[in-house]
C-alpha cells in the first residue's frame, strides 16, 4: 500500500536536513544545494507510490537526490559542481551505504552533532558569530565582508577557517563529554 | 561505545575543504582534493563529516533573524541578543506547501506538518511592553496551530505565521499591513517587521514615514505610500511599489546606499552584497496633474470622463427615468500594450467612489483588459478577459471573459465602501507561467488584500487596457481615479525568470 499523505509529509519533513547534508557534500554551492532539495522533494512528491513502505526513507531520498545532482551537472549552463563524477559517485555511493547499514546510527550522528554544533555556535564571540551570519544568511561573499571589516578577502577566508576549526574542536570536545 | 564526533580530515585537508566551500580554491589545489578523495576512503569519510558541519551552518544561520548590531558588537542596544536558531525545518515548509497546495490533499499534509515546524510562536498578546500591533481584520485566516486571534487583540512581537487567508495588522506607528497566506513575518518593532517568506502590502500614512520591512537579503524603507514585498525561499526579496516612494537598500547593519523607487518600479535583492537591479519598470504613468497625461479615448458619446482636480473623474450616472438601461462610459488607454506580452506586468490605480447608491448592484468602474477584437467590451462581455470591478455595494469582483469569478469583501481603509480602493493587478505571460498553469495568469490584489485565486488569462497579441463606469439607476456620481500605472518586467528580469 502507497504510503498516505499524511505519511509522506512526516517523512519528508523529518528528512530535510538530512537530505541537504547529503546535497551539500555532492555540490558545495549552497545555492545549487537548495535547488537541488527542492527539485528533489518535488521528484519525491511525484514519485510517492514508489517508495516501499518499510525501507528507509532517508537513503530513497538521497538515491534521488543524487540523481538530480547529476542532473543539474548536465545541464548545459552548469559550471558550479566543482567535484568531479567519480569523486561524487564514491562520496554518494559511501553516504547511502552508511545509511543503509544503520539509518539510526546514522540519525543520531547528525543529530548529535548538530546539537553540539548549535550549542557551539553560543561560545563564540559576538564578532566571530556575526561574521558567519553575514555570510551563510545574508548571502555576502568574503570579499565583501572584507570591505566592511578592512580585511581582505584572503584574511577573510582564513578567518573562516580558523572559525571552522574552532567550531570542530568545541563540537568533538562535546561529543566526547556525552556518552553515546 | 560509537564515537559520533566528526572525522577529522587528513593533514592538509582542512585548508582545501574550506577554500573549497568558500570559492577560493586554485585548480591545483581542487586537483590535490580530488586525488586525496579518489583514493583514501578517510578522507572521503571525515569529508562528508566536515560538509555535513557546513551544511548545518547553512541551515541553521539561514533561520536565525538578522542582527542589527555592528560587526564587532560596539554599540546599538541590538547587539546583546544571542543566536536564537529557529527551527529550520521552516525553510523545508516553506517549498512544501506551495508543493502541497499543488494537490488535493493539501490541507491534510499542511496539518500533519504543522507540529514540527514552529516552536516558538506568539500571536495574542494582550499586555507587556512587547506589544507594537493589533490585528484590525481577518478574512478566511488560520494561524500555525490554530492559534485563536480577535480583531482587537494586540499581537505580541515577535515570529508570526499566517497560514491561510489573509490578515491585516495595524501598527502602533499607523502603519497598516496586509498579509497574504502563507505568510512568515516577525514583528521588531513599532515600525518595523521581518518578512521571512511570503507576501506582505504595506500602508504607510505619513505618520508612519520609516516603516521598515526586513528581508533575509535587504530592507526597505518606505517613505509614506504602499507597496509590496514577497520573499521566496532563498531570500530573494522582490518589492514593487504601487503608489509613493520607496527606499531598497542590500544588507542591514552594513547596508548599502538605498535605491529610491517610485511607482510602477520593482526590484529584486538576491543577495545582500550587490545592489537592486530594477525588474520591473513603468510603461505609462498618469497622475492625472496634467504633467504626464496619456491619452485615454472616449469611445462612448455623451457621458464624457474629465480630468477635475488632478483626477481622472468618470461618471457613474444615468440621466433617465427608467431602470434596467445601461449607462456607460468606456475609456481605452491609447497605448501599444503588446511588450505585455513575454512577461510580468503590473497595473495600479487608485479609485474613490460616489457615496449614494451602496445598495445598486449594478453601479461600478471597471478596469478591463480586451482580447483586442473589435470595441473596447463592456466588463460582463466575452471579449473582456480581465475585469475589475469596484463597487460600493460590493466592493470588488472579478469578471473572466464576461463571466463573474467572485465577489469577495475587502479590507477598505476607509470607514464606508466608496474606498479609496488602490487596484493592483499583475499579469504573469513569463514562460515560467506557461510551464507551470498552461497560460498567463492574473491576480488581482485591492487595498493590499489578495484575491483567493489563480486567474487563468487569455492575454491577446494586443492586449488593450480601459476603464469603465457602469450604472443603471438615475443617481448622479463620478468615480475620480488616480495614479495610474502599467509597468513591465525588464527583458533581463524575464531571462533570469527561467534561466
Amino acid at each position: 500500500m502507497p504510503l498516505s499523505h499524511d505519511e509522506f509529509v512526516s517523512l519528508l519533513t523529518a528528512s530535510q536536513r538530512r537530505v541537504y547534508a547529503f546535497i551539500c557534500t555532492l555540490v558545495v554551492d549552497r545555492s545549487d544545494a537548495d535547488e537541488v532539495l527542492q527539485e528533489t522533494n518535488l521528484a519525491l512528491w511525484q514519485q510517492i507510490e514508489r517508495f516501499e513502505p518499510g525501507t528507509d526513507f532517508v537513503a530513497w531520498a538521497c538515491r534521488v537526490a543524487h540523481f538530480k545532482v547529476m542532473k543539474l551537472r548536465d545541464a548545459a549552463k552548469r559550471h558550479r559542481v566543482k567535484l568531479d563524477d567519480a569523486v561524487i559517485e564514491l562520496l554518494a555511493t559511501e553516504s547511502i551505504e552508511e545509511q543503509r547499514a544503520d539509518h539510526r546510527l546514522a540519525a543520531e550522528r547528525y543529530e548529535r552533532n548538530r546539537l553540539a554544533l548549535v550549542a557551539c555556535l553560543e561560545e563564540l564571540s559576538e564578532r566571530n558569530r556575526n561574521i558567519l551570519l553575514l555570510h551563510y544568511q545574508g548571502g555576502q561573499s568574503l570579499a565583501t565582508i572584507g570591505t566592511s571589516i578592512g580585511r581582505t578577502a584572503n584574511a577573510v577566508a582564513q578567518l573562516f577557517h580558523r572559525i571552522r576549526a574552532l567550531l570542530r574542536t568545541c563540537v568533538q570536545r562535546r561529543l566526547a563529554d556525552t556518552p553515546a | 561505545m560509537v564515537n559520533l564526533a566528526p572525522r577529522p580530515l587528513p593533514d592538509g585537508l582542512s585548508s582545501l575543504a574550506s577554500a573549497l566551500v568558500d570559492g577560493t580554491i586554485d585548480a591545483e589545489g581542487l586537483a590535490q582534493l580530488e586525488e586525496r578523495l579518489r583514493t583514501d576512503r578517510n578522507a572521503r569519510d571525515a569529508f562528508r563529516d566536515f560538509m555535513q558541519m557546513e551544511s548545518i551552518l547553512a541551515w541553521e544561520l539561514v533561520n536565525t533573524v538578522p542582527h542589527d548590531g555592528r560587526i564587532d558588537g560596539s554599540e546599538g542596544a541590538g547587539n546583546a541578543r544571542s543566536l536564537r536558531t529557529r527551527d529550520a525545518l521552516r525553510r523545508a515548509a516553506s517549498w512544501l506547501f506551495p508543493l502541497l497546495a499543488a494537490a488535493a490533499a493539501a490541507a491534510v499534509g499542511a496539518v500533519a506538518l504543522a507540529p514540527v515546524m514552529w516552536q516558538r510562536q506568539n500571536v495574542a498578546c494582550r499586555s507587556g511592553p512587547e506589544h507594537h500591533a493589533w490585528l484590525v481584520d481577518a478574512t478566511d485566516a488560520k494561524w500555525y496551530r490554530g492559534a485563536q486571534v480577535a480583531v482587537g487583540d494586540g499581537v505580541c512581537d515577535g515570529p508570526l505565521r499566517l497560514e491561510a487567508g489573509s490578515a491585516q495588522l495595524r501598527f502602533q506607528s499607523g502603519a497598516v499591513v496586509t498579509l497574504n497566506a502563507p505568510t512568515e513575518i516577525e514583528i521588531l518593532g513599532s515600525n518595523r517587521l521581518f518578512l521571512r517568506n511570503g507576501n506582505l502590502i504595506p500602508f504607510v500614512p505619513p505618520s508612519a514615514k520609516g516603516f521598515t520591512v526586513v528581508s533575509p537579503t535587504g530592507e526597505v524603507i518606505d517613505l509614506g505610500t504602499e507597496f509590496s514585498v514577497s520573499v521566496d525561499a532563498r531570500g530573494h526579496t522582490d518589492v514593487y511599489v504601487i503608489d509613493g516612494e520607496v527606499d531598497v537598500a542590500a544588507g542591514h547593519a552594513d547596508r548599502r546606499t538605498p535605491v529610491r523607487m517610485t511607482q510602477g518600479f520593482g526590484t529584486r535583492l538576491v543577495s545582500s552584497g550587490g545592489d537592486p537591479a530594477f525588474t520591473q519598470t513603468p510603461l505609462v504613468i498618469d497622475d492625472f496633474d496634467g504633467g504626464r497625461s496619456l491619452y485615454w479615448r472616449d469611445v462612448d458619446d455623451g457621458r464624457p470622463a474629465a480630468i477635475v482636480a488632478g483626477k481622472l473623474a468618470i461618471p457613474l450616472e444615468c440621466r433617465h427615468e427608467a431602470g434596467n438601461d445601461k449607462c456607460y462610459t468606456r475609456l481605452v488607454l491609447d497605448h501599444d500594450f503588446s511588450s505585455l506580452r513575454g512577461r510580468r506586468s503590473a497595473i495600479s490605480f487608485t479609485v474613490n467612489l460616489p457615496a449614494d447608491g451602496l445598495s445598486d448592484p449594478t453601479r461600478w468602474l471597471a478596469c478591463v483588459i480586451d482580447a483586442g477584437a473589435g470595441i473596447a467590451p463592456l466588463a460582463y462581455e466575452p471579449h473582456a478577459a480581465l475585469a475589475v470591478l469596484v463597487s460600493p455595494h460590493f466592493q470588488v469582483g472579478v469578471r473572466m471573459n464576461g463571466a463573474a469569478i467572485l465577489d469577495t469583501r475587502v479590507f477598505a481603509r476607509s470607514e464606508d465602501a466608496i474606498g479609496p480602493y488602490k487596484v493592483f493587478i499583475t499579469i504573469d505571460d513569463t514562460p515560467e507561467a506557461w510551464q507551470r498553469h498552461g497560460s498567463a495568469v492574473a491576480s488581482v490584489a485591492v487595498n493590499g488584500q489578495e484575491l483567493k485565486g489563480t486567474f487563468l488569462l487569455d492575454l491577446a497579441d494586443q492586449p488593450r487596457i480601459g476603464l469603465q463606469g457602469f450604472c443603471t439607476e438615475k443617481k448622479p456620481g463620478r468615480a475620480l481615479v488616480d495614479d495610474f500605472s502599467v509597468s513591465v518586467s525588464t527583458a533581463a528580469a524575464v531571462a533570469s525568470v527561467h534561466e
